[in-house]
């Protein structure tokens, strides 16, 4: 099968809309608090990020091969259990092998639970699809959630802390910009994102539901 | 058949709800030895910059050997080095628990400096009682009676300490905390003597 056929699959389809065209942060203004609170830092935007992209995934895998199980009016408990264990262990493994990020991070990573992406992809498709396509669609949402943070945390902590990843990339007479390392700041450079991100995915407002 | 679809829908909640505890101890377990070690090089590393004695990241443990001892009283223990009396403190905040350290002069008679290590309060709220500028604000305070918090004015008496706005009870617990531990440190030091 050569590449250009692999676009028109639904496996690709599913996974290429939630990456992209429907992405988590500025298509379905999904998880904006924790955009907002823990992109100030590269470091933390990646481990934030990539912790979601495990829930989601992971959690999303399950409920799907489960789905046939899993009894219809107690769906949203069996969600909630599922989600917080991998949270958890997510938190736990942080806590274990990146103190110092953990303690950054603070009370943010026990907040994916409430992560609308989590419960959003479980309940929007996950219960109603296959393992593969959930795996797919969990695994595209995630991400698009992770890059925008690491999109958005470059930014920041270039202008704020005149850093990256903690290495001095600015000469320490540039000013940093406070307010971009304050949610207040982040709320800005989101809605330049947003600018950016629907000019670039041609999303008409006729398509914003 | 109704009773029996009831029954198969609460066994489903509870098999998920033991592999889910399955994991999360298997979790605990993994994390735990990890969890304990930070937590002590955390605290000896900060007792050490508390006394202001230099350390590096490969030989803090043996420095902490050399310089620093811990005392006992009743059940109270407390850490001294180069005549200062350093004391790990944890009480309830608002949200959570707030840890920490709190460095005294030998005759525990004024605060040398607060150190919170964790706490959970609000998240731009709450949260700046960790900051080192606002913990500067204890610097110097008497540690010979219970602190007060300065509400509507800038703290000035000794026993006094500024409150964050928006974060009164935050502000509030912590100096709760600091009270107490001094107390509890006058306590024990003087049934030791």
């Amino acid at each position: 099968m050569n590449l250009r056929r692999i676009a028109y699959t639904r496996p690709w389809r599913t996974f290429i809309a939630g990456f992209f065209k429907e992405n988590a942060v500025t298509y379905q203004l999904l998880g904006l608090c924790s955009t907002l609170a823990v992109s100030n830092k590269l470091e933390n935007a990646i481990a934030m990020g990539l912790g979601v992209v495990f829930v989601v995934t992971i959690s999303s895998l399950l409920i799907a091969l489960l789905r046939r199980l899993i009894p219809p009016q107690y769906r949203m408990i069996t969600y909630m259990i599922v989600t917080s264990t991998f949270v958890i262990i997510v938190d736990q493994f942080l806590k274990a092998n990146y103190p110092l990020i953990s303690s950054q991070l603070g009370p943010y990573v026990g907040l994916i639970i409430t992560n609308c992406i989590v419960m959003g992809r479980q309940e929007a498709f996950a219960i109603k699809n296959g393992a593969w396509l959930s795996f797919l669609d969990g695994l595209g949402s995630s991400s698009s959630y992770l890059y925008t943070l690491v999109i958005l945390g470059v930014i920041r902590e270039i202008l704020g802390f005149g850093t990256l990843l903690n290495f001095r990339v600015i000469p320490p007479s540039f000013p940093p910009w406070v307010v971009i390392t304050m949610a207040q700041g982040a709320w800005f450079l989101l809605a330049i994102y947003y600018w950016v991100f629907r000019r670039v995915a041609k999303l008409k407002p006729a398509e914003q539901e | 058949m109704n009773l029996k679809r009831k029954l198969l829908d609460v066994l489903f909640i509870v098999v998920l709800g033991v592999v889910s505890v399955a994991l999360l101890l298997a979790a605990q377990s993994y994390s735990a030895p990890a969890v304990k070690r930070f937590r002590e090089t955390r605290l000896k590393t900060n007792i050490l910059t508390a006394a202001g004695i230099p350390w590096s990241q490969a030989d803090f443990s043996e420095v902490f050997e050399q310089r620093v001892r811990e005392e006992t009283g009743g059940d109270v223990a407390w850490f001294v080095a180069d005549s200062l009396v350093i004391y790990e403190f944890k009480g309830r905040g608002l949200w959570g628990m707030i840890e920490g350290i709190a460095t005294f002069d030998s005759a525990l008679t004024r605060i040398v400096s607060i150190r919170v290590l964790s706490q959970e309060e609000t998240p731009g709220l709450g949260d700046r009682i960790k900051e080192p500028d606002y913990l500067a604000t204890y610097k110097g305070r008497t540690a010979a009676e219970p602190l007060e918090l300065a509400l509507r004015h800038q703290a000035s008496l000794p026993n006094e300490v500024d409150a964050i706005s928006g974060a009164t009870l935050s502000s509030q617990a912590l100096v709760t905390i600091v009270s107490d531990a001094a107390r509890q440190l006058r306590a024990a030091k003087g049934g030791a003597r």
